[in-house]
């Protein structure tokens, strides 16, 4: 009885709690909440599985890929999504326009749209690719938790014909679509084959508070040494320098600061090369990585961060840089929109030149699809200019990027991050979030960061242990 | 021991007769063979069908397949490779699981001991007290029982906030005690714990000073006479009769909060995620990353079982306890 109230809770959390953060990072990341249901449902889970492993029938092998016209055979495309309006109100508010788009399109097809919250897609998906009742299209998740799994268990197409067939890396950019590559068996991640396409970005950068940052006589960040020159000026005038928070419920400000500083310190192919495991022994174990650790660990003791920030959720934070109360605020564009709102012109967002960040979730095509044309011919439409512009419009970062005359129209802010996201990908600075690297990494994180917040452990202590995380994760797959 | 003497009169007097555990159980199963006990006992195993088909299907059977699943590399899909016992071992190699296992510990006394003294220490006095309001006061106590978790956690997390918004800060400052306003309870390495447990005591305490109430209520009230008689203080008749004659309470009691505590998951999961650090993870937290997150169904299923174990050996030593010491059972 005590088990079954806990889990149904378990389950209520997950949705209130991604709702704060949007983005892609968002939707991954939330995967730490989700499907709360512990080992009734994992039991099941595993008979059902067992049950209908493998009879291969895989429809997307029969058909050779071509793209759709408006004269082929018609159909129904079920499309599966996570865009709910609690959780993506803008991809939520995109959704009937992509659908009207493509069966305007291609006048034969109707398209069914099931949105669905993360925790019932990432609890459903395994189980139901492997099953006749698999969607045409889904978005599915990146990682090696969800999308890896997919992968080794041959659930979805190898999308690098319809890549080529529509030009799709010459839109997105390779580096987005490596994010969602894996091998074919699953256990490397960036390279092999893509199995998703995104159609929004989402970077770290840094939010600023131009009035504060005047009354502090710090300078607006255009370098690093500025920025870094501005903490102690805010300090000084007696404003919290940065509005921060590492506790529950869902605060990723902890590793996303710590991405942001090792951006700083470390370069970007260090953090790409341990992300995707290239090279004979990637590590994290340099003096740049150190730094951003003792960095991070000298703000928490010089009092850069918000008091009390160990109790805080990120919503604290938030609301503490909205209402004006801190002078910078680290976190990714998808609170773009909310800056806005209050602080208006007040505010600017500034990404360096090597920032984190990642695609948002990409659509996939199962190998059970029924229709892996068509499911094509909907991606091509996510990417198309229409869905891209509106992007903007909701204040999210498109994939694709918009030309500079489009851009020009939209606030400073999101001009920004845009930008920033182009030039990244554009040079290469564009650095996986760290926590991809093994699947338990995002949580041994957390707990690093924390103790190295407290000052249980050392910077470098924090990082030889990450990296002793991370090798023997390797060793042992 | 004193007391002990005192309080052989009183119960005793109730006892059934001195025979040893297993002869009793021996004299009841000979009962059960007369014709008229055949036919009833015929009809209360047609009975007991469909709960146990329930029962079979939804418990029996998944637990049989996590005791299979946990000794396999498995991602709960794909392909199966033994793992012999190493999703064993890894529960006492493995620092974060053999961490979260001594936090259950700690927790027991908060979920489990501290909420049962408190229940009979306040069922007790009001025993003593004239019954006006009793209904009042139960369904007061027993509230946070029939919250969903969720809601409990996260109305504790803005009362143990930090700074002027938590309420307890707030309460602090109130009294002079400004020194600890800026404290996030929940996010201190040194805090957490014992505050996450807090919050379980006063999830629990209802539970267990309803059960004790009904059964103060049921203790004769000549009992409590004959000792005031004998001269007996509050104190002696707590523990020479309020005690010993709950015993049957006490166990059903602590039964169920052990099992809540070793099962604790909504609580930490939305106060702390286990953190700061990993201050305050709980196996239950473990079992579920293990096979959510990391698709790891073994190591999963492994730490399950084990919780399983241990759920019944306290099911079993408390029982035994009982059985033994308590005559009226």
């Amino acid at each position: 009885m005590m088990d079954n109230k806990q889990f149904e809770a378990g389950d209520g959390i997950g949705r209130t709690q991604h709702s704060s953060l949007l983005g892609g990072h968002r939707a991954r990341i939330t995967l730490v909440a989700a499907g709360a249901l512990s080992a009734a449902v994992l039991a099941a889970a595993g008979v059902a599985g067992t049950a209908g492993a493998k009879s291969v029938t895989a429809s997307a092998a029969s058909t050779a890929p071509a793209k759709l016209t408006a004269s082929s055979p018609g159909g129904t495309l079920t499309q599966w999504n996570w865009e709910t309006e609690a959780d993506d109100p803008g991809g939520h508010a995109l959704m009937p326009l992509a659908i009207k788009l493509f069966e305007k399109a291609y006048p034969k097809w109707k398209v069914t749209n099931r949105e669905m919250t993360l925790e019932e897609q990432t609890d459903s998906l395994p189980l139901a690719l492997d099953n006749s009742g698999a969607p045409d299209v889904t978005e599915t998740n990146e990682g090696f938790g969800s999308m890896g799994r997919l992968v080794a268990d041959d659930e979805l197409v190898n999308l690098a014909s319809y890549s080529k067939l529509y030009g799709w890396s010459k839109e997105v950019g390779s580096v987005p679509l490596q994010y969602n590559s894996f091998t074919s068996n699953g256990k490397a991640f960036g390279s092999g084959n893509v199995y998703g396409v995104p159609w929004s970005a989402a970077p770290l950068g840094i939010f600023f508070n131009k009035a504060l940052l005047k009354k502090a006589g710090a300078k607006i960040p255009t370098s690093w040494s500025q920025f870094f020159a501005d903490l102690p000026l805010l300090k000084k005038a007696g404003i919290v320098p940065m509005a921060y928070a590492g506790g529950q419920p869902t605060a990723y400000q902890p590793v996303h600061v710590f991405y942001t500083l090792a951006d700083a310190f470390a370069k970007a192919s260090t953090s790409i090369n341990f992300v995707f495991h290239n090279g004979k022994s990637p590590s994290i174990n340099t003096p740049g990585y150190v730094k951003a650790a003792q960095t991070f660990q000298n703000w928490s003791k010089d009092g850069y961060l918000t008091p009390g920030y160990a109790g805080l959720s990120d919503t604290a934070a938030l609301n503490d840089f909205t209402s004006g109360k801190a002078g910078f605020f680290i976190e990714g564009e998808w609170y773009i929109s909310s800056v806005q709102s209050t602080l208006h012109g007040n505010a600017g967002f500034w990404e360096p030149p090597s920032i984190t960040g990642g695609p948002g979730e990409g659509y996939s095509i199962p190998t059970r699809s029924a229709d892996p044309n068509a499911a094509a011919a909907f991606i091509n439409i996510l990417l198309g200019p229409q869905i891209q512009k509106a992007n903007l419009q909701q204040g999210e970062v498109p994939v694709v990027a918009p030309s500079a005359s489009v851009l020009a129209k939209f606030p400073a802010m999101i001009q920004s991050a845009t930008n920033g996201w182009a030039a990244a990908v554009k040079s290469n600075q564009l650095v996986p979030f760290l926590d991809y690297a093994t699947p338990n990494f995002l949580n041994q994180e957390m707990a690093a960061v924390q103790e190295l917040q407290a000052g249980k452990l050392t910077p470098q202590a924090m990082i030889t242990s990450l990296q002793s995380d991370y090798t023997q994760y390797w060793s042992s797959k | 021991m004193n007391r002990s003497r005192t309080l052989s009169s009183v119960p005793q007097a109730l006892a059934s007769p001195p025979t040893s555990r297993w002869g009793r159980r021996r004299a009841r199963a000979r009962q059960f063979d007369t014709p008229q006990s055949k036919g009833d006992r015929r009809l209360g195993l047609i009975l007991i069908i469909p709960a146990a088909v329930i029962l079979a299907v939804f418990i029996i059977y998944p637990l049989i397949e996590a005791v299979d699943y946990s000794f396999l590399n498995w991602d709960g899909i794909g392909p199966k490779t033994s793992a012999g016992l190493s999703n064993y071992t890894a529960l006492w190699s493995n620092p974060v699981e053999r961490q979260s296992l001594e936090h259950a510990g700690i927790l027991i006394c908060f979920y489990s001991l501290i909420p049962t003294a408190l229940g009979l220490m306040a069922a007790a006095l009001i025993a003593r007290l004239p019954q006006r309001g009793m209904g009042v006061l139960r369904v007061i106590y027993f509230l946070p029982q029939v919250l969903v978790t969720i809601v409990v956690a996260v109305v504790w997390t803005w009362i143990l906030a930090p700074g002027g918004s938590g309420t307890l800060n707030s309460l602090l400052h109130t009294f002079g005690l400004s020194g600890n306003v800026g404290t996030p309870w929940l996010g201190s390495f040194s805090d957490a714990l014992i505050a996450v447990g807090l919050v379980a005591v006063w999830l629990d305490f209802g539970l267990c000073f309803v059960l004790f109430l009904s059964g103060v209520q049921r203790i004769p009230t000549s009992l409590y006479d004959a000792a005031r008689v004998d001269g007996a203080g509050i104190i002696r008749e707590f523990w020479l009769i309020t005690v010993p004659m709950m015993k049957r309470e006490i166990g059903v009691a602590l039964t169920i909060t052990i099992v809540a505590s070793l099962q604790s998951f909504t609580l930490i999961y939305q106060a702390t995620l286990g953190g700061p650090g990993t201050a305050t993870t709980v196996p239950g937290l473990l079992v579920y990353r293990d096979a959510f997150q990391l698709g790891t169904v073994g190591a999963a299923s492994a730490l399950g079982v084990a919780l399983a174990l241990l759920t019944f050996v306290f099911t079993f030593v408390i029982r035994a306890l009982l059985e033994r010491k308590g005559e009226l059972a």
